[in-house]
């Protein structure tokens, strides 16, 4: 599958990006790290982590996210689900409280679950 | 204790003012009463449907097996085929529904939804009980009216996860055991370490069958008790392999 990277669009408003990661369909755990490169790709360090009751994580003032990328790296906990359960990891990007962009991962963000933990990922870049 | 030094250091209220403040205080008393009330009235609703539902099956119980008697011992005595057919398919039809509706699942399932409603509902008050500062009072109330909210949701979809998933045994195969043994509940030691666990590569559907469980509650048990040492577990090994390239 080829890997895609979506490109959002802020708003002009100061509001604070924040990035929420949840299994909203049926209850899943989830946990995962947030990376962050500058626009050549260079790696700029962590910008966060998530867990199933930590789903929200600011990545700071648009100004200063304007042309970086994003890499979310998450993993879907398995609980020996006896028939495999569905999963859905919705990542929503705001400002503030506008929804910027919604969208499920297309690396791995929906599917069945039963014993094997599944990985998703999921790639984006703000632009003003 | 904060909340009345607040209210020493405001002004007193002149004339309607203190009037309308006075109305508003008895109607906020009067909110309280009635949801005080509401409290006690759900609670004894749970409590009633709890005990309805156990003395129904209870009755269930007790119909099969004096209907099988009776059919034994008419079957015994009294020649007529109608009666002892009519008393044996009323104990067959008891007994099965027992098996197929499963009670003691059913009612496992409904004290622990109990104990976590009362859990829940008992943060709740008490957190409103303890809220004393004037000045972040918007946003404490604003969090946990949203906790009570998150936590009602995930027990309804538990609810509804568990009604989903319940499927009766089929005649072929035995019901399977509600129980699951021990090596099911692995201690935290045996969960692997950050330095052992590889990550788990994308892949598609799980391909083994180990032993699974067959209930949601077992499920909720098992998250409740693994899940935040396989978080801290994955966060690790994130962290310990390094940002990866984009």
């Amino acid at each position: 599958m080829p890997v895609t990277m979506r490109a959002i669009k802020m708003m002009n408003i100061e509001a604070p990006i924040v990035l929420k990661i949840a299994a909203e369909k049926f209850p899943q755990a989830i946990v995962g790290k947030i990376w962050r490169y500058l626009s050549d790709r260079t790696p700029n360090g962590d910008a966060g982590r998530f867990q199933t009751d930590v789903d929200k994580i600011e990545l700071g003032a648009p100004a200063a996210l304007d042309g970086k990328l994003f890499l979310v790296e998450g993993v879907v906990l398995h609980q020996n689900d006896n028939p495999p359960t569905s999963y859905e990891v919705m990542v929503t990007v705001q400002q503030g409280n506008f929804i910027l962009h919604q969208e499920v991962p297309q690396e791995q963000g929906s599917g069945r679950i039963s014993n094997q933990d599944m990985t998703f990922q999921y790639r984006f870049t703000l632009v003003k | 204790m904060r909340v009345e030094e607040r209210r020493k250091r405001m002004p007193a209220p002149s004339g309607e003012v203190k009037g309308a403040a006075d109305e508003l205080q008895r109607f906020a008393m009067g909110v309280m009463k009635q949801n005080t009330k509401n409290v006690y009235r759900s609670s004894r609703y749970i409590n009633l449907s709890f005990k309805t539902l156990y003395a129904m099956y209870l009755a269930l119980f007790i119909v099969g097996m004096v209907s099988s008697v009776l059919a034994i011992y008419k079957g015994l005595t009294d020649p007529q085929i109608a009666s002892v057919a009519t008393l044996g398919g009323l104990s067959i039809a008891s007994f099965l529904s027992l098996f197929l509706t499963r009670p003691l699942e059913s009612l496992e399932r409904t004290s622990i939804f109990t104990s976590w409603l009362t859990a829940v509902m008992n943060t709740y008050w008490s957190r409103l009980m303890y809220f004393s500062d004037l000045t972040t009072i918007d946003r404490d109330l604003d969090d946990a009216t949203k906790d009570l909210v998150n936590h009602l949701k995930a027990m309804a979809e538990t609810h509804t996860a568990a009604l989903a998933k319940y499927q009766p045994p089929s005649s072929a195969e035995p019901a399977p055991s509600y129980s699951p043994p021990a090596q099911d509940y692995p201690q935290p030691t045996e969960t692997p370490s950050a330095d052992t666990a590889p990550l788990p590569e994308p892949s598609g559907e799980a391909s083994e069958n180990p032993p699974f469980e067959t209930s949601i509650m077992t499920r909720s048990l098992r998250a409740l008790q693994e899940t935040p040492q396989r978080s801290d577990s994955v966060l690790q090994k994130l962290n310990k392999r390094g940002q990866p390239e984009f």
